[in-house]
Protein backbone atom coordinates (compact mmCIF):
# COMPACT_ATOMS: atom_id res chain seq x y z
CA UNK A 1 0.00 0.00 0.00
CA UNK A 2 1.52 3.37 -0.99
CA UNK A 3 1.28 6.60 1.02
CA UNK A 4 -1.67 7.93 -0.98
CA UNK A 5 -3.70 4.73 -0.49
CA UNK A 6 -2.72 4.59 3.18
CA UNK A 7 -3.88 8.17 3.69
CA UNK A 8 -7.22 7.39 2.03
CA UNK A 9 -7.79 4.36 4.29
CA UNK A 10 -6.73 6.36 7.39
CA UNK A 11 -9.18 9.14 6.49
CA UNK A 12 -11.85 6.44 6.22
CA UNK A 13 -14.42 8.11 3.99
CA UNK A 14 -12.98 7.05 0.62
CA UNK A 15 -15.95 4.82 -0.21
CA UNK A 16 -18.53 7.52 0.41
CA UNK A 17 -20.45 9.38 -2.29
CA UNK A 18 -21.22 13.13 -2.27
CA UNK A 19 -24.05 14.40 -0.03
CA UNK A 20 -26.44 15.15 -2.91
CA UNK A 21 -26.60 11.40 -3.68
CA UNK A 22 -28.85 11.07 -0.58
CA UNK A 23 -31.51 12.98 -2.51
CA UNK A 24 -30.80 11.14 -5.76
CA UNK A 25 -31.51 7.89 -3.86
CA UNK A 26 -35.20 8.84 -3.62
CA UNK A 27 -35.70 8.00 -7.33
CA UNK A 28 -34.73 4.28 -7.29
CA UNK A 29 -36.67 3.76 -4.02
CA UNK A 30 -39.74 5.48 -5.47
CA UNK A 31 -39.48 3.53 -8.74
CA UNK A 32 -39.09 0.28 -6.77
CA UNK A 33 -42.12 0.96 -4.57
CA UNK A 34 -44.29 1.99 -7.55
CA UNK A 35 -43.18 -1.09 -9.53
CA UNK A 36 -43.88 -3.36 -6.55
CA UNK A 37 -47.45 -2.11 -6.02
CA UNK A 38 -48.38 -1.75 -9.68
CA UNK A 39 -46.64 -4.83 -11.09
CA UNK A 40 -49.96 -6.36 -12.13
CA UNK A 41 -50.96 -3.27 -14.10
CA UNK A 42 -47.93 -3.18 -16.42
CA UNK A 43 -47.29 -5.32 -19.50
CA UNK A 44 -43.51 -5.01 -20.01
CA UNK A 45 -42.24 -7.42 -17.36
CA UNK A 46 -43.66 -10.63 -15.96
CA UNK A 47 -44.69 -10.50 -12.30
CA UNK A 48 -41.67 -12.35 -10.88
CA UNK A 49 -39.17 -10.20 -12.76
CA UNK A 50 -41.05 -7.04 -11.71
CA UNK A 51 -40.98 -8.10 -8.04
CA UNK A 52 -37.26 -8.88 -8.21
CA UNK A 53 -36.49 -5.62 -9.97
CA UNK A 54 -38.57 -3.62 -7.47
CA UNK A 55 -36.66 -5.23 -4.59
CA UNK A 56 -33.31 -4.47 -6.18
CA UNK A 57 -34.27 -0.85 -6.91
CA UNK A 58 -35.28 -0.35 -3.25
CA UNK A 59 -32.02 -1.97 -2.06
CA UNK A 60 -30.03 0.26 -4.44
CA UNK A 61 -31.78 3.37 -3.13
CA UNK A 62 -31.08 2.48 0.50
CA UNK A 63 -27.47 1.64 -0.37
CA UNK A 64 -27.06 5.12 -1.92
CA UNK A 65 -28.49 6.71 1.24
CA UNK A 66 -26.12 4.66 3.42
CA UNK A 67 -22.93 5.41 1.48
CA UNK A 68 -23.58 9.12 0.92
CA UNK A 69 -21.65 11.63 3.02
CA UNK A 70 -23.39 13.73 5.66
CA UNK A 71 -23.81 17.46 5.20
CA UNK A 72 -20.89 18.24 7.54
CA UNK A 73 -18.80 15.05 7.63
CA UNK A 74 -16.20 14.77 10.41
CA UNK A 75 -14.43 12.11 12.46
CA UNK A 76 -17.28 11.75 14.99
CA UNK A 77 -19.83 10.92 12.28
CA UNK A 78 -17.37 8.50 10.67
CA UNK A 79 -16.95 6.66 13.99
CA UNK A 80 -20.73 6.63 14.54
CA UNK A 81 -21.12 5.27 11.02
CA UNK A 82 -18.74 2.40 11.82
CA UNK A 83 -20.50 1.69 15.15
CA UNK A 84 -23.90 1.68 13.46
CA UNK A 85 -22.51 -0.71 10.84
CA UNK A 86 -21.27 -3.11 13.54
CA UNK A 87 -24.58 -2.98 15.45
CA UNK A 88 -26.58 -3.44 12.24
CA UNK A 89 -24.50 -6.48 11.34
CA UNK A 90 -25.29 -8.15 14.66
CA UNK A 91 -28.98 -7.10 14.70
CA UNK A 92 -29.37 -8.05 11.04
CA UNK A 93 -27.80 -11.47 11.60
CA UNK A 94 -30.03 -12.16 14.61
CA UNK A 95 -33.13 -11.21 12.59
CA UNK A 96 -32.03 -13.37 9.66
CA UNK A 97 -31.43 -16.34 11.97
CA UNK A 98 -34.67 -15.87 13.90
CA UNK A 99 -37.01 -15.08 10.96
CA UNK A 100 -37.17 -18.62 9.45
CA UNK A 101 -37.86 -20.12 12.90
CA UNK A 102 -40.59 -17.55 13.55
CA UNK A 103 -42.12 -18.22 10.12
CA UNK A 104 -42.08 -21.95 10.84
CA UNK A 105 -43.46 -21.48 14.37
CA UNK A 106 -46.26 -19.13 13.32
CA UNK A 107 -47.02 -21.33 10.31
CA UNK A 108 -47.32 -24.34 12.62
CA UNK A 109 -49.47 -22.46 15.14
CA UNK A 110 -51.99 -21.25 12.59
CA UNK A 111 -51.69 -24.36 10.36
CA UNK A 112 -51.31 -22.08 7.37
CA UNK A 113 -48.57 -23.97 5.53
CA UNK A 114 -45.36 -24.95 7.27
CA UNK A 115 -43.30 -25.12 4.09
CA UNK A 116 -40.35 -22.71 4.20
CA UNK A 117 -39.35 -20.72 1.17
CA UNK A 118 -35.75 -19.50 1.43
CA UNK A 119 -35.55 -17.82 -1.98
CA UNK A 120 -36.11 -14.26 -0.77
CA UNK A 121 -34.10 -14.43 2.47
CA UNK A 122 -30.96 -13.02 0.79
CA UNK A 123 -32.75 -9.84 -0.28
CA UNK A 124 -34.67 -9.66 2.99
CA UNK A 125 -31.49 -9.98 5.07
CA UNK A 126 -29.78 -7.16 3.15
CA UNK A 127 -32.90 -5.01 3.54
CA UNK A 128 -33.01 -5.70 7.29
CA UNK A 129 -29.31 -4.87 7.56
CA UNK A 130 -29.88 -1.56 5.75
CA UNK A 131 -32.86 -0.63 7.91
CA UNK A 132 -31.04 -1.57 11.14
CA UNK A 133 -28.03 0.48 10.02
CA UNK A 134 -30.14 3.58 9.29
CA UNK A 135 -32.02 3.29 12.61
CA UNK A 136 -28.79 2.80 14.60
CA UNK A 137 -26.97 5.62 12.82
CA UNK A 138 -29.86 8.04 13.43
CA UNK A 139 -30.07 6.95 17.08
CA UNK A 140 -26.31 7.35 17.65
CA UNK A 141 -26.33 10.80 16.03
CA UNK A 142 -29.04 11.89 18.49
CA UNK A 143 -27.44 10.36 21.59
CA UNK A 144 -23.65 10.53 21.07
CA UNK B 1 -12.53 11.88 30.57
CA UNK B 2 -13.19 15.40 31.80
CA UNK B 3 -12.43 18.46 29.71
CA UNK B 4 -12.31 22.23 30.12
CA UNK B 5 -13.11 23.22 26.57
CA UNK B 6 -16.18 25.26 27.57
CA UNK B 7 -14.02 27.23 30.05
CA UNK B 8 -11.39 28.00 27.41
CA UNK B 9 -14.12 28.88 24.96
CA UNK B 10 -15.53 31.37 27.43
CA UNK B 11 -12.05 32.86 28.04
CA UNK B 12 -11.56 33.32 24.28
CA UNK B 13 -15.18 34.50 23.87
CA UNK B 14 -15.84 31.81 21.28
CA UNK B 15 -19.11 30.05 20.56
CA UNK B 16 -19.31 26.34 19.74
CA UNK B 17 -19.88 27.33 16.13
CA UNK B 18 -16.71 29.51 16.11
CA UNK B 19 -14.60 26.69 17.51
CA UNK B 20 -16.09 24.12 15.14
CA UNK B 21 -15.29 26.38 12.20
CA UNK B 22 -11.73 26.97 13.46
CA UNK B 23 -10.91 23.25 13.64
CA UNK B 24 -13.10 22.02 10.77
CA UNK B 25 -15.70 19.85 12.50
CA UNK B 26 -19.45 20.20 13.05
CA UNK B 27 -20.93 22.13 15.99
CA UNK B 28 -22.58 18.92 17.21
CA UNK B 29 -19.11 17.35 17.55
CA UNK B 30 -17.92 20.20 19.79
CA UNK B 31 -21.10 19.84 21.84
CA UNK B 32 -20.53 16.07 22.21
CA UNK B 33 -16.89 16.59 23.25
CA UNK B 34 -17.85 19.22 25.84
CA UNK B 35 -20.48 16.91 27.34
CA UNK B 36 -17.90 14.05 27.42
CA UNK B 37 -20.06 11.90 25.18
CA UNK B 38 -17.37 11.74 22.52
CA UNK B 39 -13.60 11.42 23.02
CA UNK B 40 -11.82 13.21 20.15
CA UNK B 41 -8.91 11.77 18.19
CA UNK B 42 -5.36 12.89 18.98
CA UNK B 43 -5.36 15.09 15.88
CA UNK B 44 -8.57 16.84 16.92
CA UNK B 45 -7.39 17.24 20.52
CA UNK B 46 -4.15 18.84 19.29
CA UNK B 47 -6.08 21.15 16.97
CA UNK B 48 -8.31 22.32 19.85
CA UNK B 49 -5.26 22.83 22.07
CA UNK B 50 -3.53 24.84 19.33
CA UNK B 51 -6.62 27.02 18.88
CA UNK B 52 -6.63 27.90 22.59
CA UNK B 53 -2.78 28.03 22.78
CA UNK B 54 -2.68 25.52 25.64
CA UNK B 55 -1.43 21.94 26.05
CA UNK B 56 -3.69 18.92 25.60
CA UNK B 57 -3.27 18.08 29.30
CA UNK B 58 -4.76 21.46 30.22
CA UNK B 59 -7.84 20.64 28.15
CA UNK B 60 -8.36 16.97 28.95
CA UNK B 61 -8.05 15.08 32.22
CA UNK B 62 -8.39 11.38 32.94
CA UNK B 63 -11.01 10.26 35.48
CA UNK B 64 -10.88 7.25 37.81
CA UNK B 65 -13.33 5.40 35.57
CA UNK B 66 -10.84 5.67 32.67
CA UNK B 67 -8.28 3.54 34.54
CA UNK B 68 -10.52 0.49 34.52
Amino acid sequence: MNDKQLNKVRKGDFLLLPHYMKWAAIYPVLCGVVLFFFKEHQQFLNEEVATGMAGHLILLGFLLIIISRDKFPDERLLILRHKAMAYAFIHGMILVIVTPFLTFLLGSLFRSGTQLDFTDYGMLSIFLFQIMYLINYWRFKQEL
Amino acid sequence: MKNTIHVHRAIHKMTQADLSEAIGVSRQTINSIEKSRYVPSTILALKIARTFKVTVEELFELEDSDDR
